[in-house]
């Protein structure tokens, strides 16, 4: 996702994480926490992501629930498009796995980190299932657009319902507990090191493009 | 859905069950669409209801009492916890169904299902094939063992 906001440097991006951390967990919803960050704040990147993420389940969702022959072969190769892209958001799960879980962890903040990683199992499960069955119709085997259907509103599900979680509670809880500057600096690097996907990357989230 | 080719003597069994029970799961969904369109439950009454429950449940009972292609006892602790969580959701499925045919049975209509217990198990159904797109996903990674997740990256 590109921003046009002007060139954000990682301590900057942390200190105003810091500064407003005692804000974010009364705020409404992950709108309000987004625009309370700086652009290239690694939970800014992370919004940005699955604002990306819950646009593909949307229309991921549309060709699932398409009610006609002609309409679910026209989209089958979106499906496997889409199933594919998915997929590819591995470094936002790698990030929060590697970076942000152990830095939380490291805080006392055990449940949560390993609630979600959790779900990060069974949604790469589902997302590979998907995939499967997307290459199966691609195949011409029209028998597999059932199980593509219900695979597909089983990972739509689970997907929205660990974003949720992850906007509402987590990043809040993330930002509450870790304060340093420095810290947030050095998470921004890590996360560098793994990389971004939909779409989003350090330079552009800092406004560099 | 089709299940993954097992390793495990119960397996073929699974198999069978499942198909069964999808192909009944698409028959009854399109008769409920019907029923919706038409404004009744069509044959969807609670004598077929009655018996997918008893079969559903059955078929529940099994998967668990074989562990779930070893998934209940697991050495992986994903792979044990995802299980559980599915076979708490066959709690929830039946308790679901359940009480769905005990509020047909109270209605007094058991043959034309009233429009609101049509939605309500238009709902139980598309819960029920997403639990089974989740055991599908579950048993593909029994099955396979555990990828590379971490290699998977964006396609350009």
């Amino acid at each position: 996702m590109t921003s046009s906001a002007p060139h954000t440097s990682p301590d900057r991006t942390a200190s105003a994480g810091a500064r407003s951390a005692c804000q974010h967990a009364c705020q409404p919803g992950p709108g309000a926490l987004r625009a309370s960050l700086p652009d290239g704040h690694p939970i800014a990147t992370f919004l940005d992501e699955h604002q990306a993420i819950l646009a593909c389940l949307e229309r991921l969702a549309e060709i699932a629930a398409a009610p006609s022959v002609p309409e679910r072969r026209a989209g089958l190769e979106e499906l496997a498009r889409l199933a594919s892209h998915l997929i590819g958001v591995e470094p936002h799960h790698q990030r929060e796995e590697q970076v942000l879980f152990p830095a939380m962890q490291e805080r006392g903040i055990h449940g949560p980190p390993e609630v979600m990683a959790s779900e990060h199992v069974r949604l790469r499960a589902l997302k590979h299932a998907l995939a499967d069955f997307a290459r199966r119709l691609l195949a011409g085997d029209r028998s597999a657009w059932h199980d593509a259907q219900a695979t597909a509103e089983a990972l739509i599900q689970m997907l929205r319902a660990h974003i949720a979680k992850e906007d509402g509670v987590l990043y809040p809880l993330a930002l509450q507990a870790i304060h340093e500057p420095s810290v947030w600096a050095d998470l921004r690097r890590r996360c560098d090191a793994i990389g971004y996907c939909c779409r989003v990357t350090a330079s552009q989230a800092d406004g560099h493009t | 859905m089709a299940t993954p080719e097992l390793k495990f003597p119960f397996a073929r069994e699974l198999k069978e069950q499942h198909d069964a029970l999808r192909a009944t799961v698409r028959w009854f969904r399109s008769e409920v669409e019907q029923g919706r369109s038409n404004g009744s439950g069509g044959p969807v009454g609670d004598a077929f209801l009655r018996l997918f429950h008893e079969q559903l449940v059955k078929h529940f009972r099994f998967e668990e009492l074989h562990g779930f292609e070893g998934g209940s006892g697991s050495n992986d602790p994903e792979i044990q916890g995802w299980t559980l969580e599915l076979f708490r959701q066959h709690h929830d499925l039946e308790e679901r169904l359940g009480a769905l045919i005990a509020r047909l049975e109270e209605s007094g209509s058991v043959r034309e299902i009233p429009a609101p217990l049509l939605t309500e198990l238009d709902a139980f159904f598309a819960a029920l094939r997403r639990h089974d797109a989740e055991e599908n996903a579950l048993l593909s990674w029994i099955s396979r063992g555990p990828a590379d997740f971490a290699r998977d990256t964006e396609e350009p």
